[in-house]
């Protein structure tokens, strides 16, 4: 005989991508590795940022992920520089998830220090995947508009820093940074907030020693 | 656009559920949608009917109800609810606040045909 009954359960529907961010930042934590991701628009200078900052890193304490959705090209250009990178191809995949993350972990080598994962380039879906990561930056760029943090509160709110790319072209944009540092702080009252540009390198530096600082902090070494 | 990759982990989360509760057939499986969970409700359920034809779970009703955000004020503590960003609290004036609910999306319930 057949019966039917209604089971109230509660699962999120991320389960699995928690529970293994959760196994990810546990084998990070035992390694000492500070695992950094990035997330922002196509186009915003993700790549170019990561080449310069790699300049304030031993190189060899620094490995990269790069999630594309299907070409190899940034990978490629952080290599050209000396860095360490690797490319997870997500085959039409919007955004990076733990899976592809653990998938990849066995390419780290032992001496590594920090992790910067270089998250597909959109601001929606990536916000929702816990990597397993002890710091997410969020980065816009200005040619993009000072009106993204309304539009795209999620990854803002999941966010701990901001990076404002490519303040060199201010003079000859509508972009009033003013409005979205106000913005930011109105969303999230702690978020940390730099200034850069990836081009000329102006304030990458100060990033970098951030970046070394939190480290420190949470590893407290 | 992840809402298919979403409705890809609601059918494994359905498989490991059939299999635990040794259920016959899943016959409605009921969503909490968080409003700031990322996703759209209609893409994910037009992502879901297609993704579902392929599977043991063809049968299976969608429900989703909507989850309006709940934000806790950082500095008086009251409870809210926020339309719109950034979250201002209605008793202090303060921005800013935690999200406590209506940030992700939970299955809830299962209708399930025993055998
Ligand atoms: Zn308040």
């Amino acid at each position: 005989m057949t019966k039917i009954i209604k089971e109230d359960i509660s699962i999120p529907i991320l389960k699995v991508n928690e529970e293994i961010a959760q196994e990810l930042r546990e084998f990070f934590n035992k390694r000492k590795i500070f695992v950094i991701n990035i997330i922002s628009s196509p186009g915003a200078g993700k790549t170019t940022f990561l080449e310069k900052l790699l300049s304030f890193f031993e190189k060899n304490k620094v490995f990269i992920l790069v999630g594309d959705i299907e070409t190899e090209r940034d990978a490629k250009r952080i290599r050209e520089k000396g860095g360490n990178s690797y490319q997870i191809v997500t085959g039409g995949t919007c955004h990076l998830e733990a899976i592809m993350i653990k998938k990849s972990i066995s390419l780290i080598p032992e001496n590594t220090e920090y992790l910067f994962i270089e998250n597909v380039g959109n601001l929606v879906c990536p916000a929702s995947y816990d990597l397993g990561e002890h710091l997410r930056i969020i980065m816009l760029s200005t040619p993009e508009g000072d009106d993204k943090l309304p539009k795209y509160p999620k990854a803002f709110l999941t966010g701990d820093v901001i990076l404002i790319n490519k303040i060199d072209l201010l003079p000859y944009l509508n972009f009033d940074i003013k409005k979205v540092e106000e913005e930011a702080k109105k969303i999230k009252e702690n978020i940390k907030i730099f200034k850069i540009s990836a081009l000329k390198g102006d304030n990458i530096k100060e990033v970098a020693e951030f970046i070394k600082n939190k480290r420190k902090e949470y590893f407290k070494t | 656009m992840h809402e298919y990759s979403l409705a890809n982990n609601l059918i494994e989360i359905l498989r490991e559920q059939k299999k635990e509760k040794k259920a016959k057939k899943i016959l409605k499986v009921e969503l909490d949608f968080g409003k700031l969970s990322g996703a759209e409700p209609f893409l994910f359920e037009e992502a879901f009917e297609i993704l579902k034809k392929e599977t043991e779970f063809k049968e299976t009703e969608l429900k989703i109800n909507i989850i309006e955000p709940e934000i806790k004020c950082l500095k008086c503590g009251k409870i809210f609810n926020a339309l719109s960003f950034p979250f201002l609290c209605p008793f202090c004036e303060n921005f800013g606040g935690e999200i406590i609910k209506g940030d992700k999306i939970f299955i809830k319930s299962l209708v399930i045909e025993n055998f």
